[in-house]
């Protein structure tokens, strides 16, 4: 019985939690900066390409072409 | 605790609804306010799911037998672990463990990376939402595990009633410690596959043009690889101790149903990596997360619809339910819905389907993965023939088909020679046009050492009498010996080749030693790859001997009396038994077990206790008791010993004896691509 009764009371809570952004106004979904993420996920790619190149896999050149490349693809 | 259990999945079913139409409000009209209502869905159902979860682990614990699943799958004596275990341990319960799982990933999925899949976040939320709300639709309507147990004349059990009653028990196949950790990995697996799906679609549907989302994409895609992968081998390792055929792997259909998920991700973590990287492969990805996705339901359709038989099913449904009801066609719809979905958002979306970059070389790491990637879908397509076929088979001609070894070993031989052969070029293949001579430069020294290896396999098998009369120069096994022998001492020594760089680069920051252990931080996705490389290698080694040299033995004995094996004395030094007077209500089980002692040279190698168990179930329905096999493993051999037959009065046993050759290698090739997948998935920045 009492996990019944907090069953319940856990229900109505939810109902409310889900229903409550409705008792707002309208409001637009906000654009995101996602500059730093953005620099991170170039920095991270560029670094395996720099391994490479540091481990005599590809020549400079290339090196910067696939960081052209990356950044174009942004 | 029945109530509280069911009407948290009515209300959870309820607020999927909900979560549907919110998300659609956040996807459509960019409505702020259907976005937070809809992460607080999410989160309201984990919460009622996890609600659910517990009541009906709490009425496992407390033997509440009012519940039909209870009833069905646990009993009085039963051991804790398999009470657990037993949520799982049936179609009902392991829908609503499935569920859980898949609320909990939705969450996960939302708030981990929040930041890099921000926009894609209200789409993402849709796709939960369905998958979510099916399966919530199958646990309220169809598979009920919370249902009521009930009596003769259809009336439920009272709690009276029930507590002086026992359950039927678990399966006495899946009372087994590997059987409690297999089907959870397995769904964690499976579960996780909707993630990269849920975002590919999302990203499409949202125009999405920067690639970041990709990043957890690649993270969740691992993790379900690797998690489902290892779901294979605890189910092959529980296969090999409790099934008692002296192998691990049958090309069952209900196995080949997880292995194509596996296969279609392994394509799709190397395809996403050359997307990350060089914005390539866009369509291909978008094809292997659907087919991905796709396959992972349609296993779970295998396994719950009864259309196929084998040691997994959970049986058939009964013929008066309409046609349209059925579970199994309930599956195929949900599946036809996915498929349609993806293929219209793909048609509407077709232009940012264009990859940006493009291949520059045949003989590029780019056309490598490529190759591979064909190569998988290729090997996928025939365990997808294979397994579906006898489905078509008895609709068109009233036949039973059944596809084993023979449909499967003699094409799956030649497909993972050449997928070994492409994995290992792709290790030193260059980026982009590359050039050619340094890609030669890097192949000489692992091509000598493949030759040599080939060579140096040849004498070993030659050598070893067993080996090579099982072999013949007519037969292609032996040129797909050589072949594997060459592909890996070449693969070995390539990877090898490139951490031996790795550390040798570490050299100027660290000490020797220190270079050994940390040489992998600097790019923990390459190294960690490259570790699950060398572990396939060393799995395919053990797969191709065990499965090729394998020799089986079966002798009479009495007790005291021996048998000579392998070079190796086998002596029944007892037969013994639980006694069989015991009242089998009030205890789990009553076992026959042998002792068998192993001598080699007269040297003593130590004892093996294979044992024969006898179950309430089995006992019930007349069976003969289940087999538990003892094995003897060493790096180069395996003994499997079981206790075949056996007469107490006479002290008497029938023994079998499977003599398995590198199946350690297998366990051993399974924990490198274990540890090589955490590696992968470690995130480390790199040190300047």
């Amino acid at each position: 019985m009492t996990s019944l009764i907090l069953f319940l009371l856990i229900t109505i809570v939810l109902f409310f939690y889900v229903l409550s952004p409705f008792f707002k106004d309208f409001e637009t979904v906000p654009e995101q900066n996602e500059e730093r993420e953005v620099e991170d996920f170039l920095k991270s790619n560029v670094e395996e390409f720099e391994e490479d190149f540091e481990l005599g896999k590809i020549t400079k050149e290339e090196l910067d072409k696939f960081e052209e490349d990356l950044k174009k693809g942004i | 605790m029945r109530i509280v259990g069911l009407y948290s999945l009515y209300f959870a079913h309820a607020l999927a609804l909900w979560g549907i139409v919110v998300s659609l409000i956040a996807v459509f009209k960019k409505d702020l306010r259907g976005l937070k209502s809809s992460e607080r869905t999410l989160i309201s159902i984990f919460i009622l799911t996890t609600i659910s979860v517990m009541s009906l682990l709490v009425a496992f614990l407390k033997d509440d037998f009012t519940i039909r699943y209870v009833y069905d799958y646990s009993r009085t004596t039963q051991p804790l672990i398999y009470k657990i275990s037993a949520l799982w341990g049936g179609m009902d319960g392991s829908l609503l463990f499935w569920e859980w799982l898949l609320s909990l990933y939705s969450i996960l999925a939302i708030y981990l990376a929040r930041k890099k899949i921000f926009n894609l976040i209200p789409f993402s939320s849709f796709i939960f939402f369905l998958v979510q709300g099916f399966f919530l639709f199958i646990l309220t309507f169809k598979t009920n595990p919370f249902a009521p147990l009930l009596d003769p004349s259809g009336v439920a059990v009272s709690s009276q009633v029930a507590s002086t009653i026992d359950g039927n028990g678990l399966n006495p196949l899946l009372q087994n410690l590997y059987m409690a950790i297999h089907p959870p990995l397995l769904y964690f697996g499976f579960v996780g596959l909707t993630i990269p799906f849920a975002y590919l679609l999302s990203a499409l549907w949202e125009r999405e043009k920067k690639p970041l989302y990709l990043v957890p994409l690649r993270y969740f895609s691992l993790y379900s690889w690797l998690t489902l992968g290892m779901g294979i081998v605890f189910g092959s390792y529980w296969a090999y101790l409790e099934l008692g055929w002296g192998g691990y792997w049958a090309w069952d259909p209900v196995e080949n149903a997880s292995l194509m998920p596996f296969l279609t991700a392994t394509a799709f973590l190397h395809s996403l990596f050359m997307e990350k990287k060089r914005g390539l492969f866009k369509s291909l990805n978008y094809f292997l997360v659907v087919a991905t996705f796709v396959l992972s339901i349609y296993g779970t359709y295998l396994t719950r619809s009864g259309v196929l038989q084998s040691v997994h099913s959970f049986g058939q449904e009964s013929s008066s339910v309409p046609w349209v009801f059925q579970l199994g066609n309930i599956f195929l719809f949900f599946m036809a819905l996915i498929i349609i979905l993806s293929l219209i958002i793909a048609f509407l979306r077709r232009d940012i389907l264009k990859s940006k970059g493009e291949i520059e070389s045949s003989l590029s790491k780019e056309s490598m993965v490529l190759y591979g990637n064909i190569l998988f879908i290729i090997f996928t397509f025939f365990v997808f023939f294979g397994v579906t076929s006898p489905i078509f088979y008895r609709i068109f001609y009233g036949k039973e088909l059944h596809n084993g070894v023979e449909f499967y070993t003699p094409k799956a031989i030649p497909v993972t020679l050449l997928i070994l052969l492409v994995m290992a070029i792709a290790t030193v293949a260059p980026w982009g046009k590359g050039s050619k001579d340094n890609l030669k430069k890097n192949l000489i020294f692992p091509v000598i050492v493949g030759f040599f290896t080939a060579i140096a396999g040849f004498l070993v098998l030659y050598s070893n009498p067993f080996f090579f009369n099982s072999l013949s120069f007519k037969d292609k096994a032996i040129y797909y010996f050589l072949s594997l022998f060459a592909i890996a001492g070449f693969s070995a020594t390539l990877i090898f080749q490139e951490f031996y760089r790795g550390i040798k680069r570490k050299f100027k920051k660290h000490s020797k030693i220190l270079s050994l252990f940390v040489f992998f931080t600097d790019n923990p996705g390459r190294y960690g790859g490259y570790t699950v490389h060398l572990g396939i290698v060393i799995f395919c080694i053990g797969v191709a001997f065990s499965t090729t040299f394998q020799q089986k033995f079966e002798e009479s004995l009495n007790v005291k009396e021996s048998f000579l094996a392998d070079k190796v004395v086998f002596e029944l030094e007892a037969l013994d038994h639980d006694d069989f007077r015991t009242d089998i209500n009030k205890v789990n089980e009553l076992k026959i077990w042998a002792s068998v002692n192993l001598f080699k040279g007269g040297k003593y190698l130590g004892t093996l206790i294979p044992e024969r168990v006898h179950y309430k179930s089995t006992i019930e329905r007349n069976e003969p008791p289940s087999y538990e096999v003892a094995i003897k493993s060493t790096l180069f051999k395996d003994y499997y010993l079981i206790l075949s037959g056996f007469d107490t009065n006479e002290g008497s046993a029938i023994l079998t004896l499977f003599v398995n050759p590198l199946v350690s290698w297998l366990w051993i090739g399974s924990f490198l691509i274990l540890i090589g997948g955490i590696i992968a998935m470690l995130k480390v920045r790199r040190q300047k």
